[in-house]
């Protein structure tokens, strides 16, 4: 039934405007009318060559989606071994044999934004930019570059170079080292409490720390780290403390 | 005085018994509420827990158990899934059966 | 002399200017005279060679002229009829021979211009007075023939008078003039001669008249002819509501002798000259008020009875009435066309229809409000629409009516739906396309719209079953209309799949208005429950709907829901299927609760007959405590069908948010739903119930010390409430000899009830003389209705009983919006204070989306509320208002 693939694709771009923290995009395509043909876009992650740059993703929802994968290729022109440098179609598990019903349009944005941090050359799409990674980091991250300034609007100062002759490669490793830290320290600072729940409060504003004191002023339970909705005497406390009139 | 209560009808709201977040993660509608193809709750639209303690409208997860490409594992955890629900799995023995009883002419 | 100044001179009789008086017989002492000049000729004074000539003429004159000259006296009866031979000779002289004209003189100071002034002045100087006399004073319309027959009778007199010398001593002598001119020019000189003579004649007569109409007050005149046309008119047509104010007579009218006293007079004023124009434009306007006259009379009266236009009676009139009359006048006033052709008659009957048209529309309202009675009016409207500019006017009109008559404060919803219903219908007969529906509707809809009880009025007023036997008696009152429960009663529409627009077959096709909207086509004009379902958006109506429909399932004694089930069809067939999933499950649940109540009881029973039967009563203590062991023991013997639950069980997601009061119900009560639970979650595996207690009804019989008495359809909380009144363990069943009695703050712990809740029950129970007041706040039974009679206590109970019917009104099962905002009021406006306080100012849209995500178990509301808790906030001094929809916190 097409109404109901329909009321989920609905529910999933309403989920999504209403997500504001996750600077993840979505619209229809078109004339917005059509809710199977969407266009979504998203920031290239920082420490890579994409930095600052605005990607735009074509988005076409299957009939018997979510049973089957959205069909997704950049409209942005991209230099990744991942995504072909012609057509834009990407190379990613998630949206073809990894495909899970629970995965949204959402979840498979935020997998291609984290496809651009980690790229795989050894299952490339474009053979000729994984050979360029492998062969030629350095200039596989100017051309990239080049690419990110030119079809995506990024500025123009080179991120990548200014560490002075690294390879992509180290580049690449340190941004993941960096990168999972921060996750790490991020995670960290929720002490315990599943991230969605705190970050729904954080929406509104405030610091991670300063919610995460309020819940444990409160004495919210951490529930194993699991989201769940708080009942509403807690909600209340919680937002009295955070309001500071508790 | 003496109290003989004669009749009583009383109302009652059911709710499936689960604990974790509401939503069934493939229809994204609360479990509560139906499956995307049905109308009627409850009896018509039951949930299914798998052994992974992961559940689903039951006509949710048998669509997404008849593709090939489900590999009949639980689309959260992709671990194999096995019904932990007794009743529903006795009163039918495989999908295909109730998505033929189910699934619109 | 000009024309004008001859009619200045007529109406004015100054008998100077160059009209001379007839020579008098007796020379008088004229001065001085040349030799040889006559006197008293205008002509005197010329040449010497014309001397001859002149004097001779001059002669002439003065003997014609002294022949001619009329009586210096009123009394003008007497005609000369000889002409001595000196007259003959000058008169030939004049008229024929060589002083015909002089030369350089005009015409009119021939002999017959003399004449012609002769009788101006002689009619000035003593007929006009009489006429005068007779229009000077004010005409009652009573004497408006009279005064009409004696204008012409004075005037035809004074024309005879004027004629006779002119056809006997002038008219002879123009004759033999023309024949010796024109005796050489043609053979057909007799017709010439004729001609010439009639000519003559002619300008004199219309000089004459010309007088005569001068004299008369025109404008006077032609109000007082076109009175007396449209009297003959209303006496022939036998009108009784006249528009000149004049009461018909009682008797049947002659009418003959009407038409021929005015075919007599419309004749003989044409023939004094008071015919033509002038007469023609008093019959138009008298034509034109004659019509309208006929509009309003009995012909035009709506036909309530037979239900019929009178517009075909009205057309056979103006073909065969109206048309006849205005032909026989035309040709009294010899006009030149006297036919009145088929195009002239169709003008007049469209002007009746216009007429007729106006008048309906006047009244369109009322015909609504009247409807189907008044279908013979509608029907004339139907006629009237073909005409040219009547939609607009009728739009007009008929909007200005609904707006003055219905859409104020003082109409209450059900009033305007049952008017709205009326139009749909009304005017889906006067223009079955249902664009002019579309146009007057559209405020009604949006007036509507905009009162809060309208949805619930329709969507009650649907689920009454007026086919009940006992319907006749449902109080119709303003919460519900009888119009919309009628179309509810009506059997299903044919579903509309057949397109009109395609059906070949449909004789009555007609092309589509052009003045039809686009959306247009969608509409089902035939459809009233189509239309008033159709007044939010669907989403709104759906929502109000299943709040209502949920409350109604509830409270509904039919055990097969039939009304609901079709009422659910209904709604499906008009809004389609998709969004009424949660109304189809509601409906559902109400069904199958009686399965699974089935289910249970069977299964409950099964198993109750393998264990002992010893569990009788199921609360040991209250044996104990029962003050007549011995009537009880009957009691539990002879009944052996013990108390059973019947639930409905509910899928909570799909219903309305209901009320949820949480209290204590009877422990007997609780264990029968611990059991129902417990089999119930058995049967349903993975699924679990909560009770509502606040929800539900139940029968109860008491027994006091000297009475037992039943009561129906109780709410759980009133049972728990009186059932509290029982001896608890311990405690001593006589209460001291006293009775049980109880507080407020007692029942609110036993029961764990809120306060309100509990004088709710309270006083519902004083109000059946159960309970009654011993002290502040202290209730006790009355076990002795007897003892406890006195006036105070049945007064009490009075009051008691008015409050409590109040209070029940006002529970509903469903929480309504407005009852959610105020739960929550506190949170929300906490959540507002400290998000200003945080975030700064912040726009209206912008609090309501934080709060939607932000706020436990959702934020259901809209800007609307939104700005509602600001104001409130504002209020108490906590935020301000920037303008412009931004609020900040005060500082």
């Amino acid at each position: 039934m097409t109404s109901n693939r329909a009321r989920r694709i609905a529910k999933e771009i309403a989920d999504i405007k209403a997500d504001t923290l996750s600077q993840i995009f979505v619209e229809m395509a078109g004339n917005g009318e059509d809710l199977t043909h969407l266009r979504g876009n998203f920031r290239g992650p920082p420490d890579t060559p994409y930095e600052g740059g605005n990607y735009f993703v074509d988005i076409r929802i299957p009939s018997d989606y979510p049973f089957r994968p959205p069909v997704m290729k950049f409209e942005t022109k991209i230099w990744h071994p991942n995504v072909s440098s012609q057509t834009g179609a990407i190379c990613l598990d998630t949206l073809s044999s990894q495909w899970s019903p629970v995965l949204t349009i959402k979840s498979a944005l935020i997998s291609l934004q984290s496809l651009l941090s980690t790229p795989e050359p050894k299952d490339p799409q474009d053979a000729e930019v994984a050979h360029m990674l492998i062969r030629n980091p350095a200039e596989f991250d100017h051309v990239a570059r080049d690419w990110a300034v030119r079809f995506a609007g990024a500025p123009k100062k080179e991120i990548a170079e200014g560490s002075g002759g690294a390879t992509a490669e180290t580049i690449k490793r340190k941004a993941q080292e960096s990168k999972a830290k921060e996750e790490k320290n991020k995670l960290a600072a929720y002490h315990g409490y599943n991230k969605d729940l705190i970050d729904r409060f954080v929406a509104m504003g405030f610091d991670v720390e300063a919610v995460v004191a309020a819940f444990e002023y409160v004495g919210i339970d951490r529930m194993g780290g699991e989201d769940y909705e708080l009942e509403e005497a807690y909600m209340g406390d919680v937002t009295a403390r955070l309001f500071g009139e508790a | 005085m003496k109290v003989t209560i004669q009749e009583w009808k009383a109302v009652a709201a059911w709710r499936w018994d689960m604990p974790d977040d509401d939503v069934c993660g493939i229809c994204r509608n609360p479990y509560d509420s139906t499956c995307s193809k049905c109308k009627y709750p409850g009896d018509d639209c039951p949930l299914l827990l798998g052994e992974c303690n992961h559940s689903f409208h039951m006509h949710c997860i048998f669509s997404w158990l008849r593709q090939e490409s489900a590999q009949e594992k639980c689309p959260m955890c992709r671990q194999p899934f096995k019904s932990k629900n007794q009743e529903a799995a006795a009163a039918d023995s495989t999908p295909q059966a109730i998505e033929a009883n189910t699934s619109p002419a | 002399m000009d024309h004008a100044s001859l009619v200045f001179a007529s109406v004015f009789p100054v008998p100077s200017l160059s009209h001379t008086t007839p020579t008098p017989v007796a020379t008088p002492d004229l001065g001085y005279t040349a030799p040889g000049s006559s006197f008293g000729s205008p002509f005197a004074g010329t040449s010497g060679a014309e001397q001859h000539h002149v004097a001779k003429r001059n002669s002439a004159w003065s003997t014609a002229t002294r022949f001619l000259s009329l009586p210096r006296d009123a009394n003008y009866t007497g005609l000369r009829t000889r002409r001595t031979r000196d007259v003959d000779d000058a008169l030939n002289y004049l008229l024929v021979g060589a002083g015909k004209t002089p030369d350089g003189a005009k015409a009119e100071e021939g002999l017959v211009g003399w004449y012609t002034n002769e009788v101006r002045l002689h009619y000035a100087k003593y007929v006009r007075p009489d006429l005068r006399e007779l229009w000077e004073k004010e005409i009652p319309l009573s004497d408006t023939w009279e005064t009409l027959e004696e204008t012409q009778r004075i005037l035809d007199h004074a024309q005879k008078f004027y004629l006779h010398p002119f056809d006997e001593h002038i008219v002879p002598f123009l004759h033999q003039d023309a024949s010796n001119m024109t005796i050489r020019v043609s053979r057909d000189a007799d017709t010439v001669d004729a001609g010439l003579v009639e000519a003559a004649k002619s300008k004199f007569q219309r000089d004459m008249q010309a007088a005569f109409s001068h004299s008369l007050p025109s404008k006077r005149f032609s109000k007082t002819l076109s009175h007396v046309l449209y009297d003959a008119g209303c006496r022939l047509f036998r009108f009784y509501i006249r528009q000149d104010g004049v009461q018909p007579s009682a008797a049947p009218e002659d009418t003959n002798g009407v038409r021929a006293r005015m075919t007599t007079l419309l004749v003989n004023l044409q023939g004094v000259g008071l015919g033509g124009e002038m007469a023609q434009k008093a019959f138009a306007h008298s034509m034109d008020k004659i019509i309208d006259t006929f509009i309003g009379s009995h012909y035009t009266k709506v036909d309530w009875f037979s239900k019929a236009s009178v517009v075909p009676s009205m057309r056979n009139w103006v073909e065969n009435g109206f048309r006849p009359l205005a032909e026989l006048v035309l040709k009294c006033l010899q006009c030149q066309s006297t036919n009145v052709d088929s195009t002239q008659m169709k003008q007049w009957q469209e002007m009746a229809l216009a007429r007729l048209g106006r008048a309906r529309v006047e009244n369109l309202f009322d015909f609504v409000i009247n409807w189907d009675r008044s279908l013979g009016a509608i029907l004339d409207l139907k006629e009237y629409l073909k005409l040219d500019g009547a939609k607009e006017f009728l739009k007009n009109h008929f909007s200005r009516q609904v707006s003055r008559r219905l859409l104020h404060q003082g109409a209450t919803t059900t009033y305007i739906l049952n008017v709205y219903i009326s139009i749909i219908r009304a005017f889906h007969r006067l223009e079955p396309k249902g664009v002019l529906l579309q146009s007057v509707a559209r405020p009604i809809r949006r007036y509507l719209k905009d009162r809060e009880d309208t949805a619930r009025i329709i969507i009650s007023s649907l689920l009454i079953d007026i086919e009940d036997e006992k319907g006749k008696n449902i109080p119709l009152n303003g919460e519900l209309s009888y119009e919309i429960a009628s179309e509810m009663a009506k059997p299903f529409a044919q579903p509309d799949n057949v397109d009109d627009e395609f059906n070949w077959n449909d004789m009555n096709w007609q092309p589509l208005p052009h003045d039809a909207s686009p959306e247009y086509k969608k509409s089902k004009i035939e459809d009233v429950i189509y239309f008033l379902l159709t007044l939010w958006d669907r989403e709104d109506f759906i929502n109000e709907l299943k709040n209502i429909f949920g409350d109604h399932l509830l409270r509904c004694q039919d055990p097969e829901f039939q009304l609901e089930i079709r009422l659910l069809e209904l709604i499906k067939m008009r809004l389609g299927e998709e969004k009424l999933q949660a109304c189809e499950v509601m409906l559902r649940d109400v069904l199958e609760s009686r399965r699974i109540n089935d289910a249970i009881r069977t299964a409950a029973e099964s198993s109750n007959r393998r264990e002992l039967i010893l569990q009788t009563p199921r609360t040991p203590r209250s044996k104990a405590l029962r003050p007549r062991p011995q009537k009880s023991l009957s009691i539990s013997s002879a009944s052996p069908p013990a108390l059973a639950l019947n639930a409905q069980i509910l899928s909570s997601f799909f219903w309305p948010v209901l009320r949820d009061d949480d209290f204590h119900v009877p422990a007997e009560i609780l264990s029968l739903q611990k059991d129902y639970e417990s089999r119930f979650e058995r049967i349903k595996g993975m699924r679990k119930l909560r009770w509502m207690n606040a929800l539900g009804e139940s029968r109860i019989t008491l027994e006091f010390e000297d009475r037992t008495e039943e009561f129906e359809h109780l709410a759980p909380w009133q049972v728990s409430v009186i059932y509290a009144f029982q001896p608890q363990p311990g405690e001593d069943p006589s209460g001291g000899g006293k009775g049980i009695s109880r507080t407020i703050t007692q029942l609110e712990e036993m029961l764990e009830m809120d306060e309100s809740l509990v004088k709710q029950a309270i006083a519902f129970w004083i109000g059946k003389s159960v309970l009654r007041e011993t002290s502040d706040s202290t209730y006790i039974v009355v076990e002795n209705r007897s003892s406890t009679d006195n006036p105070v206590d049945s007064d009490a109970a009075a009051a008691a009983k008015e409050l409590a019917e109040v209070q029940a009104a006002q529970t509903s099962t469903v929480k309504s919006q407005a009852d959610l905002l105020s739960e929550k009021k506190d949170v929300y406006m906490s959540f507002i204070v400290g998000m200003l306080t945080n975030q700064g100012n912040m726009g209206v849209a912008r609090i309501l989306m934080m709060m939607r995500m932000m706020v436990q178990g959702g934020f259901p509301f809209a800007e609307e509320e939104v700005k509602a808790l600001l104001v409130e906030l504002e209020g108490k001094e906590k935020v301000v208002g920037l303008g412009g929809d931004v609020w900040s916190i005060k500082k």
